[in-house]
C-alpha cells in the first residue's frame, strides 16, 4: 500500500516534470497522485469494481487539487493533469487496440468497455468537484461582497 | 473613430494570442473562454463573445456605436505546459486589479509564451523514472525497473527528436510505439526479462492519450460538445496508431523470430 503510494507519487512527478509543472508546485501534485492511487486501491481491496474505485480516487483526488489551488493560489488543473495519470486506464486502451488488431474481439470489446467505464467514472468524479466548488465560491465571494475574482 | 478601430483591434490581439497560449499548452476550454472575456471587459469593451475549439478561435466585440469587430485565430499545436496556462491565469487576473496598458500587456503576453520549459535531460531523466515506476505497479520486479528506465528515456529522446522534426502526431505515435514494442520484445528475447509486455506498456504510459481521452468526456459533460467531439477523435486516432505501430512491430519480429 505505501509501496504504491510511494510509486505513483513518483510517477505523477514525472510527469508533472513533463507536463511542465513549476518546481513549488511539484510535489503537492506527486502527493496528490499518491493519495489518488492509495485511495484507488483501498476501494478494489475492499471488494469494490474497478470503475468505482476510480470513481472515488478521482473525487478524492479533484478535491485535494482544489484545496492546493487556494492554497498555491494556481489553476486547479496544475495538481490534477498529473495526478490523473496514474489512474487513467491507458494500459486498458492499448490492450484494447493491440487485441482489435490481432483478431481477438471478444477481449478487445471487454478491455473497450472497461476503457470507457473507468474513463467515464474519473470524468464524473472530476465534473462533480469542479460544479460543486463553483457554486460554492460565488457563494462565498457574494457573502464578501468583495467582487475579486477566485484564483482558480 | 479610427483611433477607435485601431484599439479594439489591439484588444482583440491580446484576448486572442492568449487564449492560443491557453489553448496551445493543455488548458480547458471554460478557461480560454472565461480568460478572453475577462482581457476584454479590463480594457473596457462591455459586449463581447468568444467561441473557443481545440484548434480554433473566435471573438467578438461589440463598440459604442454597436458595431461588431471580429477576429478568428487558427491553433495549430497542441502540447502541455501547465506552467504557462497558470502564467496567463495569473495575468488575466491581475490585470483586473491592477490595469496596465496595451504595451505592457503585449510584452508580458510575449514574456510568458517564450518563458523557458524544463531542460531535456531533465525531461528524460523523469520519463525514464516516471516508466520504471509504471512497471513496478503493473507487477515487475528490479530488472523491470532498470530496463524500464532505458526504454523510457530512450522513447522520450525519440518523441523530442521527431517533435523536432515535425513529423505529425500520428506517424509520430506510430514510430514510438514500434520503438516500445520492439525494445521490450528484443529485451524479453535475450532473456534479459522474463516477459516483454511490462516495460512496454509502461513506456507507452507516455504516450497513450488518457488525459486528453478524460478531458475530451470533461468537454462533453461540461456542454463543449465540438471540443469533446474533437478531443476525442485525436485520442482514438493516437490510440489507433500507437496499436497499429506496437502489433505491426510484434508481427515482423516474431515472424523474424521464429526463422
Amino acid at each position: 500500500m505505501i509501496k504504491n503510494f510511494l510509486l505513483s507519487a513518483i510517477a505523477t512527478i514525472s510527469f508533472g516534470i513533463l507536463f511542465n509543472v513549476q518546481k513549488k508546485n511539484l510535489l503537492l501534485a506527486g502527493v496528490n497522485g499518491g493519495l489518488g492511487y492509495l485511495l484507488f486501491s483501498i476501494s478494489t481491496v475492499n471488494g469494490f469494481e474497478s470503475h468505482v474505485g476510480m470513481f472515488i480516487a478521482s473525487l478524492g483526488i479533484s478535491v485535494f487539487a482544489e484545496i492546493f489551488a487556494r492554497l498555491q493560489k494556481a489553476p486547479a488543473s496544475v495538481f490534477l493533469a498529473a495526478a490523473l495519470i496514474p489512474l487513467v486506464p491507458g494500459g486498458t486502451l492499448f490492450q484494447f487496440a493491440l487485441n482489435l488488431l490481432e483478431g481477438n474481439n471478444e477481449l478487445a470489446l471487454e478491455c473497450g468497455i472497461r476503457t470507457i467505464l473507468e474513463a467515464g467514472a474519473l470524468a464524473v468524479g472530476i465534473i462533480v468537484v469542479s460544479s460543486l466548488t463553483k457554486v460554492f465560491t460565488r457563494r462565498v465571494l457574494r457573502q464578501k461582497q468583495t467582487g475579486s475574482i477566485p484564483n482558480q | 473613430m479610427n483611433v477607435d478601430k485601431l484599439l479594439i483591434g489591439e484588444i482583440m490581439d491580446i484576448a486572442c494570442k492568449a487564449g492560443k497560449i491557453i489553448l496551445e499548452n493543455g488548458g480547458e476550454i471554460y478557461r480560454v473562454e472565461e480568460t478572453m472575456l475577462y482581457i476584454c471587459r479590463t480594457f473596457g469593451m462591455k459586449e463581447s463573445e468568444c467561441y473557443a475549439t481545440p484548434t480554433s478561435i473566435v471573438i467578438s466585440i461589440i463598440d459604442a456605436q454597436g458595431e461588431v469587430h471580429t477576429r478568428m485565430m487558427r491553433i495549430l499545436s497542441r502540447g502541455t505546459n501547465l506552467f504557462k496556462v497558470e502564467a496567463v491565469n495569473q495575468f488575466s487576473r491581475s490585470i483586473m486589479q491592477n490595469p496596465v496598458t496595451i504595451e505592457e500587456a503585449k510584452a508580458r503576453l510575449q514574456e510568458i509564451n517564450s518563458s523557458p520549459s524544463y531542460p531535456l535531460w531533465l525531461t528524460t531523466l523523469a520519463a525514464g523514472l516516471g516508466t520504471s515506476a509504471f512497471t513496478v505497479i503493473f507487477g515487475g520486479g528490479l530488472s523491470h525497473f532498470l530496463w524500464g528506465f532505458l526504454l523510457g528515456a530512450v522513447l522520450r529522446l525519440l518523441i523530442s527528436a521527431l517533435e523536432h522534426i515535425q513529423l505529425g502526431y500520428f506517424t509520430a505515435n506510430l514510430l514510438c510505439a514500434a520503438t516500445a514494442a520492439t525494445g521490450g520484445w528484443l529485451l524479453a528475447s535475450f532473456g534479459l526479462l522474463p516477459e516483454w509486455w511490462i516495460v512496454t506498456i509502461s513506456a507507452m504510459m507516455l504516450l497513450v492519450p488518457g488525459l486528453l481521452f478524460t478531458n475530451a468526456l470533461r468537454d462533453t459533460v461540461a456542454g463543449d460538445l465540438v471540443s469533446g467531439i474533437s478531443r476525442g477523435l485525436e485520442a482514438l486516432s493516437i490510440a489507433a496508431a500507437l496499436g497499429f505501430g506496437a502489433a505491426a512491430a510484434l508481427m515482423i519480429l516474431t515472424m523474424l523470430g521464429s526463422r
